[in-house]
């Protein structure tokens, strides 16, 4: 194939929450970038699907790119957050010891925490644990405390980092899958089912399928192996049993499961740590449900009260590395970023910058990333935010967000409207979903299922039945 | 949409919930002569769950006529505004505070009102399947009955081709009932108990006319399907074989839970059985001057029932109105044994008569009497029209009136 659709200076493969920060970070130049995403969404990947925790990296090896990306996406993120309106509670985190064994553990992981740089952990009293999460389970030995964790919306973080980037020029292909890549003399080709498409660089950000992607190019550096983690998220109504993140210990023999709030309001519990073959295995299973509700009920007793309101599962991109395998290859003009596990959302500002760096002393001319926020800001999802049902003034600009369309999370007719018609629009329900809350609630559609399949329809101009899966 | 008018920011009864309970006790606190009663609504049309059951059979116990859902819903809203009750639609009430401040948001904005009692009549809904920890992959396709009849009945969508139904009771018949009249076969019906909990025939019913079998002691336990459901892996609890079946659609029924987030957040005290409000035989709530009725309190029950329940609470509050009692209250716990899902109410009042004590079975059960004791005393012994579990149950109050007052909780169960 000779003719190509277009050419750009740099190709990012995956639209994920790397890939689009790394979008945001090249865009606003002279250059021009493009961003693939084999998905109908931004964020489909495992970045819809993790324990949405904003970490300090306390816990990462000391010294490796992970730890220091971590450290540095974590300010960042921080920062960001709050200029685009996306909501993120600084909880704190407990880790909580069970036994002696893990309340020894507590002091090497103070000085683990130490080594990457986050100071102000402290040692605290099994009294003093429970003073601060009184409705904890039997037999807690101790615990670290980590003020600096906190929880964010991972889907807005997304979304937030891809209208950036368009609004400052990147060109964005959805429902675009890279198929293979080819060599001419100054760029690689990329085919799509739309023809093919010519870069100059390429930037591999395929989560998953990164190792796939490298292969294509010629390099063989890791194997992704999915390492499942499945979920459960428990109703609004047990938010008040919790009032920080409670972290395991980990230990040689387990990792173990967390608990924690989301800037929803829910509890969520998880996850799973399960090794598999399968790429696409996003199943939730009975094994995994059982296990985590033994834990459940073993940290927080009182939390078997409440309904789970989903269960999902994500896959974490674990390699046979413990780092993030980010590797430039100026010769090439290709950047790998691959192997970005578990980290990854809180990492993702620190790793974009990163790459910019990569490029900039390849010799690729990279703007320098200030400003590039400029007053834009994401629609407030959070419990922590003034939703737009609780804003007269809102509600009397506009009666449609006065109108209630999904009670349980909330979200009125005019929020849904503005996410079918948004600059990254959604473009089924499950985009639906991630920018508005609408259906995500404790009673999964039984009031408003009809209700919000039939403003969606209207709104997207399709039949409702293509919005039931039916390919 | 209509609107709470300036007039009504202080009515004398506010209630929450259009359904059933709420208009029926709207309308009995009307012909008691209670001059300002509101309804707020939070769907467009007042009616409640009858809206969507586009089916006969509503009306009987209460209008003593036979109707559609839909045509029960209207002729009690229009009972209820011919006689004066104000009822705002698209309005939802959010919370109310311990002073009875009671905030409402509409498109018109949001809008404290301060009544002097409140009436809580939000309903039930079925749990999901996220609920029912039924795991597997997340296709489209999975509907609750509530859902369905929304989908087919109000917006007549295309629901799918071939259907499972996951419950077997009353309300598990109407699903199909449903489905069939969307143009899905249904290819089976299961439920994890021995038999259905439906009325006698219901299952040779649904075999002759829709040519479903209905699957028993067996479990859903696991959906497959990537973007659409694609099948169902089902299991047999005692030989514990199993099987797929192919569907592209499964509706969950049943499995009832109060719609309860405002009596939480109104700080009311919750039942762990119910899981809505604790109720008085008066049907008033922790909170004074809230009462609760209907499905809420008992989920689920026909609407007969609700209706019922919701006229009863208003006769109570319409006598809190005139008679602002009185003497000291006592109250006395009334419990039930492992056997029984639930009972309502949860208090009883020294001498004051309960009308009728509502409870569920667990399972089913050889036990076919339900005795009422306090201590070692036998208060009362009923005879049970059946066992079935999600199948409604009631049993006279006359036995009220001999509850002792340091004889501690009263105590109900199943016996031979
Ligand atoms: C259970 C779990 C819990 C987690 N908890 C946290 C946490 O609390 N905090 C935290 O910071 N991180 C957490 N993570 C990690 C974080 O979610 C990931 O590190 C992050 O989402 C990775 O983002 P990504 O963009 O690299 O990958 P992805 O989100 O997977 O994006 C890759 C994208 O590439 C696309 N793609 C693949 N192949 C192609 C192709 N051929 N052509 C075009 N596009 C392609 C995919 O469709 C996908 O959208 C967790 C992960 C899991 C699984
Ligand atoms: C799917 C389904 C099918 C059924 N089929 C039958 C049948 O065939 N025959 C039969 O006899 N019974 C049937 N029932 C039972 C019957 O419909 C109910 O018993 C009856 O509707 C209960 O009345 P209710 O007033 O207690 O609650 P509902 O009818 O549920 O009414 C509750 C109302 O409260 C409103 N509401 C809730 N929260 C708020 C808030 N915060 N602010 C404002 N408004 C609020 C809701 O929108 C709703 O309109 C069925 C029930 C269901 C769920």
């Amino acid at each position: 194939m000779n003719e190509t659709e277009a050419n750009f200076d740099i190709a990012i493969i995956g639209g994920g929450v790397v890939g689009c920060a790394i979008a945001r970070e090249l865009s606003g130049g002279s250059l021009t970038v493009a961003l693939f995403e084999s998905s109908s969404d931004l964020g489909n990947g495992t970045s819809k699907a993790n324990t949405a925790i904003w970490h300090t990296g306390f816990d990462t090896v000391p010294g490796s790119l992970e730890s220091s990306l971590v450290h540095r996406g974590y300010e960042k993120l921080g920062i960001f957050a709050e200029q685009t309106g996306i909501a993120l509670e600084r909880t704190g985190a407990v880790l909580v010891a069970w036994d002696e064994e893990q309340a020894a553990a507590l002091k090497n992981l103070q000085e683990k925490a130490l080594a990457n740089g986050v100071v102000d952990t402290e040692i605290i009293s099994a009294e003093e644990v429970i003073r601060r999460e009184p409705h904890l389970g039997e037999g807690v030995q101790g615990g670290l405390v980590v003020p600096g964790e906190g929880i964010i919306d991972p889907w807005s973080v997304t979304l937030a980092f891809a209208n950036l980037a368009v609004l400052r020029g990147v060109k964005l292909f959805r429902s675009t899958p890279i198929l293979g890549i080819t060599e001419a003399q100054d760029r690689h080709l990329l085919e799509t089912h739309q023809g093919s498409y010519g870069a100059r660089w390429l930037i591999n950000v395929a989560g998953l399928y990164s190792d796939v992607i490298d292969r294509m190019i010629g390099h063989e550096g890791f194997t992704i192996t999915p390492r499942r983690g499945q979920l459960l998220v428990f109703d609004k109504l047990a938010r008040p049993l919790l009032s920080g993140i409670v972290l395991p210990v980990p230990t040689e023999r387990t990792k173990g499961v967390l608990v924690s709030p989301t800037v929803w309001g829910n509890l969520l519990l998880g996850p799973t740590a399960e090794d598999l073959d399968d790429k696409g295995d996003t199943r939730s299973t009975s094994d995994g449900v059982k296990a985590l509700l033994a834990d459940g009920k073993r940290i927080l007793p009182r939390l078997m009260d409440y309904d789970v309101t989903a269960v999902y599962a994500g896959l974490r991109a674990a390699t046979e590395h413990r780092d993030y395998q980010i590797t430039s290859y100026p010769n090439e003009r290709y950047v790998c970023v691959g192997g970005i596990r578990s980290t990854g959302l809180t990492g993702s500002l620190g790793i974009a910058e990163y790459v910019a760096e990569l490029l900039r002393s390849a010799g690729v001319e990279i703007p320098s990333g200030k400003g590039l926020e400029s007053g834009f800001t994401m629609p407030p999802l959070g419990e922590c935010q003034i939703r737009p049902l609780q804003d007269p003034n809102k509600i009397s600009e506009d009666p449609a967000y006065g109108t209630v369309l999904c009670h349980c999370e909330q979200v009125s007719l005019g929020e849904v409207r503005d996410a079918c018609h948004a600059m990254i629009a959604a473009e089924n329900l499950e985009g639906v979903r991630r920018r508005t809350r609408a259906l995500n609630g404790r009673c999964q559609g039984f009031y408003c299922g009809a209700e919000v399949v039939d403003v969606v329809a209207r709104e997207l101009g399709t039949a409702p039945e293509s919005l039931m899966g039916f390919q | 949409m209509s609107s709470v008018g300036e007039n009504q920011a202080s009515p004398d009864v506010l209630i929450v919930g259009a359904g059933p309970a709420g208009l029926s006790a709207a309308i009995e606190l009307k012909k008691r002569g209670v001059a300002q009663v509101v309804v707020i609504e939070r769907e467009r049309e007042a009616g409640g769950v009858p809206r969507h059951c586009f089916h006969p059979g509503f009306g009987l116990q209460d209008l003593r006529r036979n109707l559609t859902g839909p045509n029960y819903a209207q002729r009690l809203v229009s009972k209820a505004q011919d006689l004066g009750v104000e009822i705002a639609t698209s309005s939802t009430v959010n919370a109310i505070a311990p002073d009875k401040t009671t905030r409402v948001t509409s498109p018109h904005g949001i809008l404290d009102l301060h009544p002097r009692f409140v009436l809580l009549t939000t309903g039930v809904r079925e749990r999901p399947r996220s609920a029912r920890l039924v795991p597997g992959t997340r296709p489209a396709g999975v509907f609750t009955t509530g859902q369905l009849q929304q989908w087919v009945g109000l917006k007549k969508f295309p629901v799918g081709t071939r259907a499972l139904v996951v419950g077997a009771e009353h309300i598990s018949f109407s699903a199909v009932q449903t489905l069939r009249h969307a143009g899905v076969s249904c290819v089976a019906m299961v439920t994890d108990h021995p038999r259905h909990q439906s009325l006698w025939g219901a299952s040779l019913l649904i075999r002759a006319v829709y040519q479903a079998p209905l699957l028993l002691g067996t479990e859903l336990i696991e959906i497959l399907g990537t973007h659409r459901v694609e099948g169902a892996l089902l299991r047999n609890v005692a030989s514990g074989s199993v099987e797929k079946i192919d569907v592209d659609t499964i509706v969950f029924t049943g499995d009832w839970v109060p719609d309860a987030e405002l009596a939480y957040r109104s700080a009311i005290e919750i039942s762990p059985l119910t899981r809505g409000p604790m109720v008085e035989s008066d049907g008033r709530t922790s909170v004074d001057q809230i009462f609760a009725a209907g499905n809420l309190v008992q989920p689920a029950e026909t609407a007969g029932i609700a209706a019922r329940r919701g006229t009863e609470a208003a006769m109570h509050i319409a006598n809190q109105i005139y008679q602002p009692i009185v003497a000291q209250r006592i109250v006395i716990p009334l419990e039930c044994d492992e056997s029984l899902l639930w009972v309502t109410p949860q208090r009883l009042v020294l001498n004051e008569e309960l009308e009728r004590l509502y409870f569920r079975t667990r399972l089913f059960s050889s036990k076919k009497f339900l005795a009422v004791r306090q201590g070692d005393r036998v208060l009362g012994r009923y005879r049970l029209r059946h066992t079935s579990p999600n199948r409604g149950l009631s049993v006279p109050g006359a036995w009220s009136k001999d509850v002792e007052k340091e004889s501690g909780p009263v105590r109900i169960a199943l016996c031979d």
